[in-house]
């Protein structure tokens, strides 16, 4: 009996919730990208003077003339903002929370002054404040079908422009592309937005289904299209999932349980997202420690035989070992037991079980030759080409000789001169030697 | 002459706090390479913004075939400087380079294969073809200035308008690079560059307009790169111009308030 009774109210309500997260992921996307995430909060504050307004020269709570003056309410605050960054020294952030508030302030006011006015129609007009999307209605859907459509439709039309224009102003004016065209246009897509999504969840949430689906998209993917997109599926998911939980579980505002699904998503972006994420960094960092740690263990090797004539295969001992350790240790780098099951299995060393002793392999002797390699050019270069001094070297080429490229080396080599002995009198192993 | 030149006439500039010109004067011969040196802050990057029309002039005009701006910009390439673009932008070296092809496109169209194909061509003047599909945020400076170039020679234009197209770029890509702005010169093209390396504008250009918030000398590389002419660009601080300069630009800031 209680589906029957929910299921059409559920229906319109996830259609509206959903097109709503899709138009403002779309726009959002550009108006992020375009440093305005501010924007549309401020837009979201600003229409309120323009809904009283309306409401009090007509005395309804929707219509297209309600939306009209929202809009134009909207469009002054964003030409106010503009007008103030650009001809006086108060930077942006500064000249959007001045206007933000004030005009907020001004439509708190007239509401409160509407509420007190005993009109018997005004219950209901702060849905614009906190937002109410359990009351939509088909009318509401429709309204929105028809912004969602333009929106994506304009942005369409106008993308090749659109990137343009964000990615570089200056090029997009100098080389005759309708700059003013686009710029009105961001804008008035970005109001359309606001205005017509603000009784579904509110002015204080709005800003978040412009601002996070795009956020959280940039942790998948460097490439617009695919972050566009991406923007728009987390949008749509989290409506879905938000009216979900509104529905069936809390209870609560959905404008509220569609932003903490958004801002969950977002959350799990930042640490899952592979690549840019922060655990795919964690773990990068700690790979390179580990391989750091591993190819100071090869350079040790390489120590301990640089100054043999007879360069093969050494054996490691013991004692070799205890010595590395001691070496490395206050420097907590070396440990031989978890490093050197890694480094056989890489091929850098081999164990022989018989005599219980370890080896260097070639590939083990030419790594640990190559870092040392490395080591000394840094060391060589820092000394004689930027003239540092010689106590300084040492510990920079500990970092650097793990991250140098072949290019690097080759370019180091040339500037140096292709240089035979280090700074401290070692000599620069040539490349090479097997 | 006047018709098939680039002539300046008294452009005077004042931009916020920016360098200011005063009564530039003078006529850039077309297909030719032209070198703009001055320190830093001498207006350079003014003088470029100014001609595209990018900041408002305060007096004097520009003309490009005897004809303003705003009737030839599909005529002019201009190359911003490197910084004044966020690298971290979401997308790739062939989108970059195919805004050259925007404006010529229009409105509502897609990209051709004659697009693409030109595109293509461009990247591999600047050697940049193996980097076609890879985001802008990977490229080193040398390789972002390198894709600015191959936009602005997508555009196909008579005229090239280029703010330091060289710095940050290694002396092996400076010559790549010079290499194909003198092929454009011999196509026709009429190319105007701010460069900061006095010895290869001796080297390479056609002509010289040296720059110290106003113009201290134009004309063929031979002539103008005394050591007097450097003297006087790179000598003074040209304190008071430029003390003056800053007076009249909060002069205007208060009238543009009111």
């Amino acid at each position: 009996m209680i589906d029957f009774f929910f299921a059409p109210t559920l229906f319109w309500v996830l259609s509206g919730c959903i097109l709503l997260s899709i138009q403002s992921a779309a726009i959002g996307c550009f108006t992020v990208l375009n440093k305005q995430s501010l924007a549309g909060d401020a837009v979201a504050h600003a229409v309120l003077p323009g809904i009283c307004i309306a409401f009090l020269l007509t005395g309804e709570k929707d219509g297209l003339l309600l939306l009209i003056s929202a809009s134009i309410s909207g469009w002054i605050a964003l030409q106010t903002i503009q007008y103030i960054s650009q001809t006086t020294k108060i930077k942006t952030d500064a000249s959007i929370g001045i206007i933000l508030s004030v005009f907020f302030g001004i439509g708190i006011l007239l509401l409160t002054s509407i509420q007190q006015s005993g009109n018997g129609n005004q219950s209901g007009l702060d849905k614009y404040i906190l937002g109410k999307a359990a009351g939509m209605l088909p009318d509401d859907i429709f309204l929105l079908l028809c912004t969602c459509s333009i929106i994506l439709l304009v942005l369409a039309l106008f993308r090749k422009e659109i990137i343009a224009y964000i990615f570089d102003i200056d090029f997009t004016k100098s080389s005759g592309i309708p700059f003013r065209l686009i710029r009105f246009c961001l804008l008035l897509l970005l109001i359309i937005n606001v205005v017509s999504g603000i009784q579904t969840v509110g002015v204080v949430l709005m800003a978040a289904l412009i601002i996070t689906p795009v956020s959280a998209a940039r942790f998948w993917s460097d490439s617009l299209q695919k972050v566009y997109t991406i923007s728009i599926i987390i949008g749509v998911i989290s409506a879905v999932v938000g009216v979900g939980l509104s529905f069936y579980v809390t209870n609560a505002p959905t404008g509220a349980t569609i932003v903490l699904a958004l801002t969950s998503l977002f959350f799990i972006s930042a640490f899952f997202a592979p690549h840019k994420g922060i655990i795919a960094r964690l773990y990068k960092q700690l790979n390179h420690k580990e391989k750091t740690q591993q190819e100071n263990i090869l350079k040790l090797c390489f120590h301990s035989i640089e100054h043999n004539d007879n360069l093969q295969l050494p054996l490691i001992t013991h004692s070799e070992i205890n010595r590395f350790e001691l070496i490395m240790n206050d420097e907590g780098i070396v440990q031989w037991k978890k490093h050197s099951k890694s480094l056989i299995k890489k091929g850098f060393l081999s164990f022989s079980a018989i005599s219980d002793t370890w080896y260097i392999t070639k590939e083990g002797i030419a790594r640990g030759q190559r870092i040392t390699r490395l080591h000394r050019l840094w060391e060589a270069y820092l000394l004689h080409q930027l003239q540092f001094d010689i106590d300084h070297v040492h510990e920079d080429a500990d970092s650097i000789e793990h991250i140098l490229t072949p290019e690097l080396e080759l370019a180091l080599e040339t500037i140096l001169n292709n240089p035979k002995f280090d700074p401290h009198g070692e000599t620069i192993p040539r490349k090479y030697i097997f | 002459m006047l018709h098939t030149s680039i002539e300046i006439h008294d452009l005077t500039v004042s931009y916020q706090n920016k360098p200011v010109l005063w009564g530039i004067d003078c006529h850039i011969p077309i297909q030719q390479l032209t070198a703009l040196i001055g320190p830093n802050g001498a207006g350079k990057s003014t003088l470029l913004k100014s001609m595209m029309g990018l900041i408002p002039i305060a007096s004097g005009f520009v003309h490009f075939n005897g004809k303003t701006i705003d009737s030839m910009r599909k005529h002019i390439s201009y190359m911003p400087q490197r910084e004044s673009v966020d690298w971290d932008f979401p997308i790739s070296v062939k989108e970059v380079v195919m805004m050259g092809r925007y404006s010529k496109l229009g409105l509502f169209k897609k990209p051709r294969e004659a697009d693409h194909l030109i595109v293509q061509e461009c990247l591999r003047k600047v050697e940049m073809e193996k980097f076609a599909d890879r985001q802008i945020s990977r490229l080193s400076g040398g390789q972002q200035q390198r894709v600015f170039m191959a936009r602005a020679i997508a555009q196909d234009t008579d005229f090239y308008l280029m703010d330091e197209p060289f710095s940050g770029v290694d002396a092996a890509t400076e010559i790549t690079l010079l290499d194909v702005l003198k092929q454009m010169r011999d196509n026709g093209k009429t190319i105007i560059v701010v460069h900061h390396d006095v010895q290869a504008v001796a080297e390479h250009f056609d002509n010289a307009l040296l720059l110290n918030l106003r113009k201290t000398a134009m004309g063929s590389v031979k002539e103008v790169l005394t050591e007097h002419n450097l003297q006087q660009t790179y000598g003074g601080k040209l304190q008071i111009l430029s003390d003056v300069g800053h007076l009249l630009s909060i002069e205007q800031k208060k009238t543009r308030l009111r």
